[in-house]
């Protein structure tokens, strides 16, 4: 009898097996779209070690004095700091396609068309340098105790840096000491949401409007409360990101598809989109949504007493500007790496030349149409040598100072060690920003209407293809002749 | 230096801004002499500057739009006797209402021209008048008051050039035109740029046909006046890719409709993609029927020069109601399943053919409209200006304030005749219409007739006053007057036949009008079982026809032939009509919804009454037990175990009373899916259905496992002594069991099952279980093999009949549970035995009996 009394317990479960795995097996869900987990990329920080009580009769006057503290307790972290490029400025020497010789680039020695450069005019520049004391080409980037450790860990909101990178007259430098923690919005945009000198000026996707955004302005950081570092993660005081603006390598960067399911859209059609398109490309239909950002720049017209002044028109130390809000971006192919204009290089006898164009196209299948602020400008060249110059522009007989572009120019030919024959004249130049901040809500992605009505805002020529691609076919045809066998998702 | 900057500037000026086609060639303006306009002063003729290279002869002989039903002109069939054809053209629908019948009663071109002529493209009936207008459909301007104007001051030859003053190409002067010559190059064609000539673009179509608006960025709003949107008037139908959260209108929960009012107007699909030219050489498909079986694509095809020489302009179309009448491109319009492969992405719907057989795609596609959609026209108290009183679906206030809140409405569903003569449900707008008709034979009461019986001077005529103010001082403000009681009515007739019309009589009509455009993709379908399968269902949903009936007269059917109003029209709160569809009349049976009243009755009194009786017996037996216990207090009985049921049957007995009991229990849930709101529907039927093939395989293998054992002899009754054996146990049951005597089978492994049992096993397995069996499958087989299902009536036979078997089983489940507790000598050691498969015997048998031959051999013979 005993037997028997196991033996319903089999049956029983027999009988749930026989039921339970047909309905199981029948009605099981079937699908195929991807899930998102988005929240699961996310860095969980445990609390930060409250610093207030840590500095006990200390007493700093100068902001190395508060990098010691740090450092004797955080031993490694300046030897980390100064291998960064947030500190050095110029990258690891990389070899670049085209180039004989590997390249070590950065904001450091190269040349952009907003300020032109660093070289010569370092103390204004180097008030955004996460150091101090960086005055001339003597500075020492070996030295930790220059680390400044506040710019970027300072949580009281009351720390200001000015010329040098030193900390202005008047800033609490216990008080900062004792606030420090994760970076904030403020720290990485003290420096990033004024680049160019001023709120918005430069990227076009980061301005002030960041600190306190709403859900429409960036849905990460306004309805998800997203902070800089959230994204750009952190190991080692490496900090996660690459601009094309400074950067000339691919590594450390971020991309959406870093949390997100790259086949998420539950629409077969938009999920093909994402073989030729960024993400950014539709959800950031468009930026400087409330700032307006510097799209032109014309040098030539500077030093001009007879025009008014307005910082978003005209300066007569800077020349004339072209603001533009809600920018919509312009479309370009892009496979993450980007050319690199170097001093030295010829500028292009035939149109603008390009400092950093994007590198990529319609045959190349790593590349994405991507969503790009560029910034146009005419600036000071050498007519025989046919090069870029990087001018002084403030201190001792910079532009600023004295309106004289052959002083400048003779100036900072002379610390970037170019030959300048005397000849200056004005070249077109573009610069290139691929725009990744600012991700609209998903309500307010593109719809087809924007890319393929019969006047939408690609265009299709210029990127290589015959015609809109609904109706000329995709990229597959183009690279292959014919897409028929080959449509993207038909396989 | 400043150069660079302007250069810039406008390089980046460029950017947008309309692309002219720049493939049309330039043209001069000819008139209809030959000559450059600019040099002959007289108006521009299409028919000759298109005519140039276009076979413009052709263009307007082969099109719709010109003819507009003038070939039609007295056919037979027209729905109002006072029509003379069907189409635009003679037509007549309480809609737009007018007619233009001149005293002879033939059409009085003039007159329709300045009424209807806007909305015309010209040629067709009044080609000695107005020619097509090319231009309408085939350039950039699409503003066409100007034309509008010169016909209804009856400047017909200057109508179609009239619009080109817009581009200053013409202007008007004291009584004439005069074209602008700084407009024109030499040869007398257009400046470049200043006209843009391509194909139509769907502001083009809307001019006339309906609320078109392709900009994402502008937010979109409703014109006030919708005479001229005829498709969004009708049916709230808004042709725009704009999402509805972005748009301008005061949708109720809008920041949760993120998805663009038309799917394909979003996806960049544009009129003319559907509505192509049946020539046009990139659409045309030689039909099924009128190709050779082994020919997929005849590749000798119309070039495109012969296409833009000779293009038909019959476009592809379905079939509209109040249309053009064009019946020779009726239905040339492709499906949604010439360009949708439905079946691929249909794999979470349970009987997806099912469904596709049953249902348009627009019915679950098109789930809720958004647009000022009529639902009413009172005509018959028109107001000073000739307007009738409209009322527009589910908005609060007028339909062309920003301030008014759109509900959106969710259209109707009615069975709708589809090519090949197969009824769908498909959603539908009902526009009920009330007016007065006059006269012998009949026809309605003009506009005009109307206001000069109804009014003097600005005010009501004071007969109306005094019979209709002394009941509207309960209306507020200065709503308008309705005749919404007969009284009333009957004050209005009274006063026509006063102002000398003749047996004027009070009609309604009710204008189904089908839903086509504003689709929407699968995730914002109707992907809810629940919104047809039970109570709910928008297939059984009342539809307001009118907030009030004029004169008491309920709507009545205006009998279109394509779409059957089967339901019932019934009137609501506040005297509103309503009307209650009835897809069960066209055949469909929906589950959750439709069911048959008497078999859900039958089939509860069944079970309670079962329940009933076997509670009533059991306290019977547990009243004369007690009684038995005090008077022979502890008399055990010897037992004996026996090993009744061995494992297998143990096995399919209770794999078989599980199936049933979940079988029973999903199939309340189908049956009443509004009661179980907590389970999906979907989920549910997919459960039923493998559980009714679990059964079925298990039923089939316990019946193999019978006959090859020979098992199956247990269920067959013996004749010899069947009837005495049954009274003896029937007996038992109602008497003995209660004076506690020993149960008359004396129940053995090899005879486990009385008569009565016998009996009623036997009506299961041959009745109850395969009706139950045959009718799910063939109900399950719908979605395969639905001819087979068909072929037994189809669902409104197949599904009462399940349901009352289902009935059926229950009730038996009732008393075979409860019968168990009388089968042993315990209560319990029925089920038991059934679990552990030995049994207590008692002794009042032979005591060898089980083991015996010869008991063997007796329970064979």
């Amino acid at each position: 009898m005993k037997n028997s009394n196991k033996n319903w317990l089999y049956g029983l479960a027999a009988i749930v097996l026989l039921i339970s795995v047909p309905v199981w097996y029948f009605t099981r869900a079937e699908g195929n779209t991807q899930v998102d987990h988005p929240w699961d990329s996310m860095p969980r920080r445990p609390a930060h070690v409250d610093h207030k009580d840590l500095y006990e009769g200390l007493t700093f006057n100068t902001g190395p004095e508060v990098t010691r503290a740090c450092l004797s307790c955080h031993e490694d972290a300046g030897e980390q700091v100064i291998h960064t490029a947030h500190w050095r400025w110029q990258s690891e020497p990389v070899m670049v396609e085209g180039r004989e010789e590997p390249v070590s680039v950065g904001k450091k020695n190269s040349i952009n068309n907003f300020c032109i450069g660093i070289q010569g005019n370092w103390a204004s520049c180097t008030a955004c340098h996460a150091g101090y004391g960086w005055e001339d080409e003597n500075f020492d980037f070996e030295e930790q105790s220059n680390v400044d450790c506040l710019a970027c860990h300072d949580n009281s909101g009351t720390y200001r840096k000015g010329k040098m990178g030193v900390p202005l007259e008047g800033v609490d430098l216990l008080t900062a000491a004792k606030s420090v923690g994760v970076p904030t919005r403020e720290n990485c945009g003290g420096c990033h949401f004024r680049g160019g000198g001023g709120d918005a000026v430069k990227h076009g996707d980061l301005d002030e409007s960041l600190y306190y955004p709403s859900d429409e302005l960036d849905v990460h950081m306004g309805r998800y409360d997203f902070v800089c570092v959230d994204c750009h993660q952190t190991a080692d005081h490496v900090i996660g990101g690459r601009s094309i603006s400074v950067s000339v390598d691919n590594k450390n960067q971020i991309a959406c598809t870093d949390c997100h399911q790259p086949k998420l859209h539950t629409d077969a059609r938009i999920n093909a989109h994402t073989d030729t398109l960024a993400c950014q490309t539709c959800h950031i239909p468009e930026v400087a949504l409330r700032h307006a950002t510097k799209t032109h720049w014309d040098w030539s017209a500077a030093g001009d007493d007879s025009r008014e002044e307005d910082s978003h028109e005209y300066l007569k130390i800077k020349g004339s500007f072209i603001y533009r809000q809600r920018l919509q971006p312009e479309y370009i192919w892009y496979n993450g790496v980007a050319d690199r204009y170097l001093l030295g290089d010829p500028v292009n006898d035939n149109g603008p030349t390009d400092l950093n164009r994007p590198k990529g196209n319609i045959r190349d299948p790593e590349a994405r149409i991507w969503p790009f602020k560029i910034h146009r400008a005419t600036q000071p060249y050498d007519r025989d040598n046919k090069y870029l110059l990087q001018p002084v522009t403030s201190g001792e007989g910079g532009y600023w100072k004295d309106f004289d572009w052959n002083t400048a120019l003779q100036l900072g030919s002379e610390i970037t060690g170019m030959d300048y024959s005397g000849n200056y004249g004005f070249a077109d130049t573009e610069m290139f920003w691929p725009q990744t901040h600012m991700v609209a809500p998903k309500t307010e992605a593109l719809q087809c209407q924007a890319c393929h009505a019969e006047e939408g805002r690609m265009d299709w020529q210029a990127l290589g293809y015959p015609g809109d691609p609904v109706r000329w076919g995709s990229r597959e045809r183009v690279r292959n002749g014919d897409s028929r066998h080959k449509q993207p998702g038909a396989e | 230096m400043n150069k660079h900057f302007m250069l810039l500037t406008a390089l980046m000026m460029s950017g947008s801004g309309a692309m002219a086609n720049d493939f049309h060639p330039d043209f001069p303006l000819l008139d209809k002499n030959g000559a450059p306009v600019i040099e002959s002063g007289n108006a521009l003729s299409t028919m000759v500057t298109c005519g140039e290279c276009h076979d413009t002869v052709f263009i307007t002989e082969s099109s719709d739009h010109a003819d507009a039903g003038e070939q039609q002109l007295g056919s037979s069939g027209l729905r109002h006797e006072w029509q003379a054809g069907p189409g635009y053209y003679g037509g007549w629908n309480p809609l737009s209402y007018d007619s233009a019948f001149g005293n002879t009663g033939e059409i009085d071109s003039d007159a329709w021209l300045k009424r209807f002529g806007a909305r015309h493209v010209g040629g067709g009936p009044v080609s000695d008048r107005v020619e097509m207008a090319c231009l309408l459909c085939h350039s950039d301007l699409t503003n066409q008051a100007e034309r509008e104007l010169a016909l209804q001051q009856g400047d017909f030859e200057w109508a179609n050039s009239a619009p080109l003053s817009q581009r200053e190409i013409l202007h008007r002067t004291h009584g004439g035109w005069q074209w602008n010559p700084d407009m024109f190059q030499p040869d007398g064609s257009l400046n470049p740029g200043v006209l843009d000539i391509r194909k139509p673009r769907d502001e083009n179509c809307a001019q006339c046909h309906g609320q078109v608006d392709n900009s994402i960025d502008e937010p979109l709003t409703i014109t006030a006046d919708l005479s001229g949107r005829s498709m969004t008037e009708r049916t709230g139908q808004i042709v725009s890719p704009q999402k509805l959260l972005n748009s301008g209108l005061n949708l109720a929960n809008k920041e949760t409709l993120n998805h663009a009012f038309d799917v394909h107007s979003d996806r960049v699909v544009g009129c003319i993609n559907c509505h192509y030219s049946l020539n046009n050489p990139v659409y045309f498909q030689q039909r099924e029927e009128s190709r050779p079986v082994h020919l997929d694509f005849d590749p000798r095809r119309l070039t495109s020069a012969d296409y833009l020489e000779r293009p038909l302009h019959q476009f592809a179309k379905g079939k509209s109601i109040l249309g053009l009448a064009a019946a020779g491109s009726e239905n040339s319009l492709r499906r949604c399943e010439s360009c949708h492969d439905a079946s691929n992405v249909h794999d979470w719907l349970p009987y997806k053919e099912r469904h596709f057989n049953s249902l348009a795609c627009e019915s679950c596609h098109i789930p809720t409209l958004y647009g000022p959609a009529l639902q009413s026209l009172d005509w018959t108290l028109v107001d000073r200006n000739g307007q009738p009183q409209r009322q527009y679906r589910d908005i609060e206030g007028d339909p062309s304030t920003a301030e008014s809140l759109v509900q959106g409405y969710r259209p109707v569903m009615l069975a709708r005749e589809n090519v090949g003569g197969k009824r769908k449900l498909a959603p539908f707008n009902l526009v009920t219409s009330w007016y007065w008709l006059t006269g012998e034979p009949a026809r309605p009461v003009s506009r005009e007739e109307l206001i000069s019986a109804l009014y003097q001077g600005d005010e009501l005529h004071p007969d109306l006053l005094a019979a209709l103010d002394g009941e509207s001082e309960d209306r507020p403000g200065n709503a308008r007057r309705r005749l919404d009681t007969p009284e009333r009515a009957e004050a209005v007739r009274r006063r026509l036949e006063a102002s000398g019309l003749t047996s004027v009589q009070l009609v309604s009509e009710i204008t189904p009008f089908s839903i086509n455009h504003n689709v929407v993709n699968g995730e914002w379908a109707t992907r809810d079982c629940s919104a047809c399968h039970g109570e709910g269902s928008v297939l059984a949903a009342a539809f307001t026809l009118s907030d009030y009936q004029p004169g008491g007269l309920a709507p009545s059917d205006g009998h279109y032939p394509e779409v059957k109003l089967d339901g019932g029209i019934e009137t609501g709160k506040g005297g509103s009509a309503l009307y209650l569809p009835y897809a069960g009349a066209s055949g469909f049976y929906i589950i959750g919804l439709d069911n048959v009243t008497w078999i859900d009755l039958l089939g509860l009194m069944m079970l309670f009454g079962v329940s009933l009786g076997v509670t009533g017996h059991a306290l019977a037996r547990y009243y004369f037990k007690r009684k038995r216990a005090k008077l022979h207090p502890a008399q055990r009985k010897s037992r004996r175990r026996v090993y009744m049921y061995d494992s297998y049957e143990r096995l399919w007995h209770w794999l078989q009373a599980s199936a049933i009991l979940l079988l029973l229990a999903t199939g309340l849930i189908i049956h009443k899916p509004h009661i179980f709101g907590m389970f999906s529907f979907a989920y549910v039927v997919q459960v039923h259905n493998v559980l009714g093939f679990i059964l079925l395989i298990n039923a089939a293998l316990a019946l193999f496992y019978n006959l090859a054992s020979g098992e199956i002899r247990q269920y067959l009754p013996e004749p010899k002594g069947f009837v005495a054996r049954s009274m003896a146990q029937a007996m038992y049951y109602s008497r003995g069991i209660f004076a506690g005597e020993p149960h008359p089978l004396e129940k053995t492994k090899e005879n486990k099952l009385n008569p009565l049992q016998k009996v009623t096993y036997l009506a299961i397995l041959n009745i109850l279980l395969p009706a139950q069996v045959i009718t799910g499958v063939l109900i399950w087989g719908l979605q395969e093999w639905p001819d087979v299902a068909i072929a037994f009536g189809g669902l409104p036979v197949l599904a009462p009949i399940h349901t009352l078997v289902a009935w059926a089983f229950s009730a038996f489940i009732v008393m075979h549970v409860y019968l168990t507790t009388a089968a042993g000598e315990t209560p319990g050691a029925g089920i038991k035995s059934m679990v552990s498969g030995w049994e207590d015997v008692g002794e009042h048998a032979p005591a060898t009996a089980y083991e015996t031959s010869e008991n063997k051999e007796s329970s064979h013979d």
